[in-house]
């Protein structure tokens, strides 16, 4: 899995890559000064990054992974709780979705004692409320 | 510069009223505060205690403000020790090692290092401001495009040696964080460069929710995905005790040489705490003992750029006490709060408010006695904040990188983004893909492309202008050495290894 999973990642990157120079070479400096221009860094930078995964597409394919990998099905789980909690912030605000985030979390990862999850999930927004809202006095999303 | 005495005298006087000491206790205590939480760093501090600094007299205004400058560069590092969060850009070198020894349950060393570098480099900085203000500035005044240039490919040298065991990975890493370093409205030509219209990145992706993503975020992940589909707890004990006498004298020539690199650094306008702190890293390596053990807990890896973070305070001061140019978002704060006052920082600033200047001087120092006392007690108490179970430190690590990342520009997208990096970095880290490198480039990025481009257009696009200029040509020469330094070395150990092999097969025939 480390193998395949390494030579699909570098395969990716080097994608990324060329999208990146190709976008790059459309930037055009209003004014040619003879020195670099915008595209020149960008341009450069993903020829670079493109030649080093095409290195680690053939290291992956030539070498014996060290490591296993595996990715737990729990990992999406816990990665959707959270883009769905960052995407809830801007409709309700910051506090609400905060106190179910915590408290959610800390079920699914096997914290079973009801107070206890209370506490923290209250008690986390209260300090940021008082620190952030009342005493530093910045805007809360 | 003479020292006039009688000034000294009155301003010892001032420094160490009741009030004056007051206010370096409240500013320190809100400072270390302010630096721990993410996203709320030196500026941020600042300005937001302006208005307290608008009702004091000018010296203890000043005196305030930079007891919250200097306290919040080294309340960074708690978070970026505890919890691989840094609190500001300028800790990010400082999650390195101080992570590793937090993971290796030493966190109460990795804070002790971390307090008695940040005190000694304002200590140093504070020495640096008062003997060496005017050759200094006249230093900062040779830097050029070319000169800065260099500076940030001698800090970019330093990739391989960040990259361990996967080179090319470091490699591409640094080259990704340099790409990313390009969003954003060119600063040479006006040209939008991968903004795709959104006037969020016109400036460029922010720095530090990129870093809270590939730091916090991703290492929240990995806390949620061991093996066992569980959370991983460490198996070690956490231990709060603090550096040692021994500790302290084998690190004193990194926190020597860290506290000059971040007092230059300092009076350079435009570098900073960040770029700062991880050319201490990188410098320290060459002279530090436990040199082999950076990247897994050294506490060198802490002291370093911990000492320079907080001695890039005082070297911020000199251009702005010396030419009344601020050389950070922070010292542009402190003047706002001088010329409120009708103070005008220069040259003639010695000559017309003397108090002024020794008062700054002498509370550098009782500012970093009182952050050492209060780094030294605190101590305990922010050991103790991870001892806490990680099945409930770990979802209020990411509510807390939420909110941080937010407090930056007041942005959603901004936590977008952080989300973004977050995921990305745990699926680079789990191949094998070291984030310090594309970090260093991230932070670098910006200093290095923009100063070269305008080095080359001051030449009308020769490129000799970058030896020709002797700092210039000297930085590059030895980021040349570094950079290839590592992989040199390896050759040298392979072919000795050869040669020995050799030698035993002759000999056993």
């Amino acid at each position: 899995m480390l193998k395949t999973g390494n030579v699909i990642v570098a395969t990716l990157l080097l994608i990324l890559m060329v999208l990146a120079g190709v976008q790059a070479l459309t930037f055009k400096a209003p004014a040619e000064t003879g020195a670099p221009g915008p595209a020149y860094a960008p341009v450069g930078l993903a020829v670079i990054g493109g030649l080093l995964c095409c290195s680690i597409i053939v290291m992956s394919v030539i070498k014996e992974p060290k490591a296993h990998f595996d990715v737990s099905s729990k990992l999406f789980l816990y990665t959707a709780i959270l883009i769905a909690y960052v995407s809830i912030i801007p409709l309700v605000g910051y506090y609400i979705p905060t106190f179910v985030f915590l408290g959610v979390m800390m079920w699914l990862l096997g914290v079973r004692k009801a107070g206890l999850i209370v506490l923290v999930s209250f008690g986390f927004p209260t300090a940021i409320f008082l620190i952030f809202s009342i005493a530093l006095q910045l805007p809360m999303p | 510069m003479g020292i006039d005495i009688a000034s000294v005298v009155d301003s010892l006087s001032t420094v160490f009223s009741l009030q004056s000491l007051l206010l370096i206790i409240i500013g320190s205590s809100l400072g270390v505060l302010i630096g721990a939480l993410p996203g709320l760093g030196p500026t941020v501090g600042t300005t937001l205690l302006l208005p307290v600094a608008f009702a004091l007299p000018p010296t203890q205004a000043l005196i305030f403000l930079i007891a919250i400058y200097m306290c919040a560069e080294y309340g960074g590092s708690i978070t970026a020790i505890l919890i691989s969060t840094p609190g500001t850009t300028a800790a990010t070198a400082t999650v390195q090692d101080g992570y590793a020894l937090t993971r290796r349950g030493l966190p109460g060393k990795a804070l002790g290092m971390s307090i008695t570098g940040s005190a000694i480099g304002g200590i140093m900085s504070a020495l640096v401001l008062l003997l060496f203000a005017l050759p200094l500035m006249n230093v900062a005044l040779s830097f050029g495009p070319t000169e800065y240039f260099a500076l940030g490919i001698f800090g970019l040298s330093l990739v391989v040696s960040l990259s361990g065991g996967a080179k090319l990975k470091g490699l591409f890493m640094a080259i990704f964080g340099l790409l990313i370093g390009t969003v954003g409205i060119d600063s040479v030509s006006g040209v939008q460069r991968f903004t795709f219209g959104s006037h969020y990145v016109f400036d460029g992706i922010e720095l530090l929710p990129a870093l809270m993503g590939l730091y916090a975020v991703s290492e929240v992940l990995f806390m949620f995905t061991s093996s066992h589909n569980s959370i991983d707890t460490p198996k070690t004990r956490t231990s709060s005790s603090f550096i040692n006498f021994k500790e302290f004298r084998s690190r004193l020539p990194v926190i020597f040489q860290s506290g000059i690199i971040g007092s230059l650094v300092g009076v350079l306008p435009g570098a900073g705490g960040s770029i700062g702190g991880w050319l201490a890293y990188d410098q320290s390596k060459r002279i530090a003992k436990d040199r082999e053990q950076y990247g897994r807990g050294a506490l060198s890896g802490v002291a370093a750029p911990e000492t320079a973070n907080n001695a890039t305070v005082g070297g911020a001061l000199v251009p702005l006490l010396s030419l009344g140019i601020p050389g950070s978002p922070t010292t542009a704060v402190l003047l706002g709060a001088l010329i409120f006052h009708g103070v005008s920082p220069g040259p003639d600033l010695l000559q017309k408010s003397p108090d002024i200047f020794y008062s700054i001087v002498i509370a550098l120092f009782v500012i970093c006695t009182v952050m050492f006392f209060l780094g030294y007690t605190l101590r305990v108490l922010w050991v103790k904040l991870i001892t806490i179970r990680p099945e409930i430190l770990a979802p209020v690590i990411l509510a807390l990188a939420v909110i941080g990342t937010y407090a930056v520009r007041n942005l959603m997208f901004d936590v977008f983004v952080m989300l973004t990096f977050g995921i990305i970095g745990y699926f680079l880290r789990r191949f094998n893909y070291p984030m310090a490198p594309a970090v260093l480039a991230l932070v670098l990025a910006e200093l290095i492309e923009s100063n070269m481009r305008r080095a080359l257009i001051a030449s009308d696009g020769s490129w000799a202008t970058f030896v020709t200029h002797p700092i210039s040509g000297i930085l590059l020469c030895v980021a040349m050495l570094s950079f290839f330094a590592p992989l040199l070395r390896r050759m040298v150990t392979l072919a000795n290894r050869r040669f020995r092999r050799g030698r035993l097969t002759s000999s056993n025939r």
